[in-house]
Parts: C-alpha cells; structure tokens; sequence
C-alpha cells in the first residue's frame, strides 16, 4: 500500500466567544493510492468539514496534511489554488447544479478549470472535456447545454466530469448522490468506481447513507461530534460494530427483508406472505 | 385478513396540468387506489411521478392550473371532487392531515409554535382559547418536545430540524384526523432522527386509530414501515402488494428495476443496476399506454396502444398492471 494523503491532528473550531466549537476535533487520516475510504457520521458530525478541509478548501486550525510525502496544510486554503499539487486533489459536491456558472455551456464550465490549472489549450483542451464528460456518461448532445437544461442525474454526471477532467489523485466526494433518485444513483455509483479502478483515484465517500457507503468503499471511518469513533474494513464494521454509536447508526437503517426461501413468481397466486 | 370498508377509495384519478406555454401535461392517468382504515400504506416512485401531486389532490389543494379530468376519490364514502370549498376547509385537519418534507414552509414563521397548534384546535371546534392553549402544550408533549410548555412559547427558527418535524406532526394530528399524509416528511434527515419521526408517526396512528399514506422514494423504509406499498411511474400506478411481498416477489418490470437500482444491506456494486432511459415526458403527443414503454425490456407492441388493466390475484391483495409481468 503506497500512502497517498495523510493528515494527522486535524482540529478546526467554528464560532467564538463561548459559541467556540470544535467541528473537527483531533483527527488522523490516511488514504492509499487509489482507495475508496469512507467517512460517515449524521449531520453536524464534521464529516463535511473534513472533507473540505481534506480537498484544502477550508483552513484548519490545527495539523498537519501530508500530500504524496509533501506537506500542503501550510499555506492558506485561499493560497492552494495557485499551487502546483491544486489539480490533483478535488471535490465534487452534492448540488452539482449550484456549482455551475447558469450562463456557461456545461463543456465550457468543465474546460475552466483546466484552463486555469493545467494550461491546456486548443484541441488539446477540446479533447480533454470532451473524454472527461464521455468517461462520466453524458451524452455528446448534452455537451453544449446550459446547466438548467439538464436532469439532476445528468448535473451529477457533469459535476463529475469537472472534478476528474484534472486527473486528480485523490477525489473528495460529499454527498454526491443524496439528491438523486435510486434509478439514476446506481449508474453513478458504477461509474465512480470505473473511474477509480481506471485512472487508480483515490476516493474520499462522505455521506450519511451506509447503504451506498457500504456498495462501494473498502474501508470506512466513522464519525460523531468530531471524533473518528470506529475505524476498519467495511465489511467488518457493518458486520460487527465495535462502538455504540454505528451500532445506533446501523439499527436506524430501515430492514430490507430476506428473500431466501421466498416463494418467487407466483403469477396469479392467491399466496399472501405477511410483512411481521 | 378481515375485510373493512376503505377509508379512502380513489378511482380512475386522471388529472392534467395546463402548461404556460401552451398544451396540458398528464401527470395522472387513470390512478385507482383504497386505503383501509388504520392502514399504512407507502406511494413509492421516481421524483416526478406525481407522488405530492396525487397528496394535493386528495386534499384539493392543487392551483387552478390543474384539471381533474377524470375519475372519483372518496373519504369514509363522501365525494371529495364534488364537495364545497367550505366542506373541504373542515375535512382538511379533521379528516385528511398532511405533513411535507420542509417544515419550514408550512409553519408560520413569526407566529408561536403552541400558539398554531392552538390555531387549528380552534378552527375546528374548541370554543376556549385558554382550552386550546393547555391542549396544544399537551400536544407537544405528546409527541416528544421535552419542556412543552415553555417551548411552546418558542418561534420555528428557535428549533432544530428534527423538533421542527415534530411541531408539524402535532400541528398534523391536532385535529385528529382519519388519515395522515407524510409527504417525504424525513427525507434529508439523519437516519436516527429519521427513525425517531417514523416511530413517532408509528405510534400516533396506532393511538388514534389512523390510516396513514407515506410518500416517499426509499423502498426500505416504505417496507419497514409499512403494511402495504403502492409503485407510481409516471403518473401510472404499475403495482401494489403487502409489503413484504412487493420486495420479494415484485410481478412488475419497473418494480423489479427499481429493487435492483436501490441499495441495501445485501448489496454489492455488482448486482446494482442502473434504470435505463428517463419517464417520458407526460406533455408529449405520442405518449405510449404504458409509459414505462420506452425503458421496458418486456414490451411489445400491445404495450404501446393498449393501456394494461389493474389485474389483482385472487383475493385481491397484489395487483399490478402490466400485459407481460414476471
Ligand atoms: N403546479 C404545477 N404546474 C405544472 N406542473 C406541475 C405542477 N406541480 C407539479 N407539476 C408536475 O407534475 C409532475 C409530478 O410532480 P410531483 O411533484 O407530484 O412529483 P413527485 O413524485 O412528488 O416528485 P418528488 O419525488 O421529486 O417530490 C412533475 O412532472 C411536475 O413537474
Ligand atoms: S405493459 Fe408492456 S411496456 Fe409496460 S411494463 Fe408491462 S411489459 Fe413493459
Ligand atoms: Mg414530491
């Protein structure tokens, strides 16, 4: 395993005065090369600031980041933009359409970036969007449109689009499908995991949903009040909780029921097979 | 099962929306359903495919774009498409309640919480101001706020989410109505949270002797929630069975296609499977009889002139409509 992004110590507050409060409260984290990690805690749990914090768009107040071995949690978050690892860390947010500019085509917004941080011009930008938004599954004919003209799906596609165009190392995902429906969400969740398999990108998941945590990362943390309070194999920690709260956040999930043994198809049968 | 008299009996429902700029979009078609008392029953779909639509019209609360234009929707009997604007006034609260995703949009926000509590209870039929008042404290008691009476005295952006949903279901059930309609009402919220709302909801109804329609778009919790789940794609309703049932043994290609795109403590990525292609455009011309058409793997040309007829199994507990199912 060859540590791709390591941050050790992470503590941010918000507020002041007696309001002061730490988001983040003394956080380690480590992510390999081409990993999906997952980070999951309910609302206010930090997980968002973390990954903010993570992608260097927010200062920390405490902390060290380690970037393939080079420290970057030392200039301000304002001050990354301009520096040379900004391309190979990025994030992708949840309301994807938010994050376009409505007077832009969406090749245009997807060429921005590129243009500002990797210097491409001509037909070798030209081709760059057009393989980036191809490789998150948008169709060519949807490639001029105004953000308003597409599906909340499709936005979600572009917004992807945007963030891999740069072939970033390391992806920062916060909630990327908690505003699409199930129909749409499955295609993306395929194609994120392609992309990470393809390209060897490491993925941050942040998101409160287990079930899509659970599908598709290898390894999960799991957050409460600012704290990292479990920490292991996905399948492990679903399977057995060590600490009380994913043991809550577990039972919460609603039950699916077991199909096994399960009379299927029974066209027409007055068979009824009651839910308790 | 024994069988009772539905409380709620809607047939054929068809309602249109005439679009600005010209031509109408069918975003119902033909839409029948029942909801037996104290029965909880999920409406489950892709967003669009007229799940709060079908809630508003139950409770005649669409604007005058939309047009019922066919079908009937009855409560303990009496014609709701027929009655007067001031008969719909006292059914709504009394005896259809609805509680929405955003708390923040239905409560007053610069009226006191107990205070519209107490709004309602006077609306429908409590003479006493100081009587409504002591009511509503109670009211939030009983659905969880802690310190009821002085947080009664407290505005909705002195609260927090979760709390807020809670003044709603109050706000919902302070009439004690026969059904309660919980449109998306825990979408966005925490899991635990979310469990906490349900529970609630749960619990109310089963006090009150409540029917209960959940609308939401997460199968798992319909199935964990709920008696009976009812599938809407587009506008159509293609399925509806007991719970437990729909998710084991679905009969309708669109139920199937939407089990296997969900995912739940069985999954993996691989068995995970995307919907093709979109619900089609309810405003176009040429819209097919069955519009899952045009996504649907079993289809033939029957499927594209021939509306598929509601067809239930023998003792009328599953029904789907569809001319190829599983
Ligand atoms: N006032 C209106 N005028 C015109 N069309 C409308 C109006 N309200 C809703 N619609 C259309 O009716 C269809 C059904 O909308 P509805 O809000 O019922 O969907 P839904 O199933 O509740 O979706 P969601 O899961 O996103 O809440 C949509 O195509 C919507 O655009
Ligand atoms: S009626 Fe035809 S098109 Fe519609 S779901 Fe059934 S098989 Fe598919
Ligand atoms: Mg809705």
């Amino acid at each position: 395993m060859t540590v791709l992004f390591q941050a050790r110590g992470l503590r941010k507050a918000f507020g002041n005065g007696e309001h002061r409060r730490y988001a983040v409260d003394g956080v380690d984290i480590t992510v390999a090369e081409g990993e999906a990690l997952a980070l999951a805690g309910e609302s206010g749990s930090g997980k968002s600031t973390i990954g903010l914090i993570m992608a260097r768009l927010l200062d920390h107040d405490e902390g060290e980041i380690l970037f393939d071995g080079q420290e970057i949690g030392k200039c301000s978050a304002r001050r990354a933009a301009q520096q040379p690892w900004r391309a190979q860390i990025q994030m992708v947010f949840q309301d994807a359409g938010g994050a376009f500019d409505p007077r832009l085509s969406i090749s245009d917004s997807v060429a921005l970036p590129l243009r500002r941080l990797s210097h491409s011009r001509g037909n070798a930008l030209t081709h760059a969007v057009e393989d980036a938004l191809d490789r998150a599954g948008l169709a060519g004919h949807l490639f001029r449109r105004k953000p308003h003209e597409l599906s909340g799906g499709q936005l979600a596609r572009a917004g992807i689009a945007r963030a891999i165009a740069l072939r970033p190392r390391l992806l920062i995902l916060d909630e990327p499908t908690a505003a699409l429906d199930v129909s749409v969400q499955a295609g993306i969740l395929h194609l994120l995991n392609e992309l990470r398999r393809d390209l060897n990108m490491a993925m941050v998941f942040v998101s409160h949903d287990l079930n899509v945590l659970r599908v598709l990362c290898s390894r999960v943390m799991v957050m409460e009040h600012g704290n990292i309070v479990e920490e292991g194999p996905v399948g492990r920690v679903f399977a057995s909780p060590a600490h009380p709260f994913t043991t809550r956040l577990l039972a919460a999930l609603p039950k699916w029921p077991r199909s096994e043994g399960l009379p299927h198809q029974l066209p027409g049968s007055a068979l009824i097979i009651h839910s308790q | 099962m024994p069988v009772l008299a539905p409380l709620l009996t809607v047939r054929r429902l068809s309602l249109a929306f005439a679009l600005p700029q010209g031509g109408r979009a069918s975003v119902l078609d033909g839409l029948s359903l029942d909801i037996a008392p104290q029965e909880a029953l999920a409406l489950v779909g892709e967003s669009g495919s007229g799940k709060s639509v079908f809630a508003l019209a139950l409770l005649r609360l669409l604007d005058r774009h939309a047009e019922i234009t066919d079908g009937e929707i009855r409560i303990e009997g009496e014609d709701l498409l027929h009655a007067s604007d001031k008969r719909m006034q006292d059914l709504r609260g009394k005896t259809l309640a609805i509680i929405f995703q955003n708390p923040a949009s239905s409560l007053n926000p610069i009226r006191r919480i107990g205070r519209q509590i107490a709004d309602v209870l006077l609306a429908h039929g409590e003479r006493s101001a100081d009587a409504a008042r002591r009511r509503a404290v109670q009211m939030l008691a009983r659905v969880g706020i802690q310190d009821a009476a002085r947080r009664a005295n407290a505005y909705p952006f002195e609260l927090s989410g979760g709390m807020k949903q809670r003044v709603m279901i109050a706000l919902a059930l302070a009439a004690s109505p026969r059904l309660l309609i919980a449109d998306e009402a825990t979408t966005g919220l925490d899991v635990t949270t979310q469990a906490m709302v349900m529970d609630l909801i749960h619990e109310q109804a089963r006090a009150n002797n409540m029917a209960t329609l959940l609308i939401t778009h997460d199968l798992a919790l319909a199935a964990e929630r709920c008696d009976r789940i009812a599938v809407i794609h587009a506008g159509q309703l293609v399925e509806s069975a007991p719970a437990a049932r729909l998710l084991t043994a679905a009969r309708h290609p669109y139920t199937r296609a939407l089990l296997t795109a969900t995912p739940h403590a069985g999954s993996t990525l691989a068995n995970l499977r995307a919907i093709p292609g979109q619900a089609p455009d309810t405003a176009a011309a040429d819209l097919p009889a069955c519009r899952y058409y045009a996504r649907c793997d079993r289809r033939t040309e029957l499927c594209k002139s021939l509306p598929p007829m509601q067809t239930a199994s023998s003792n009328g507990a599953h029904v789907v409509a569809c001319h190829h199912p599983l």
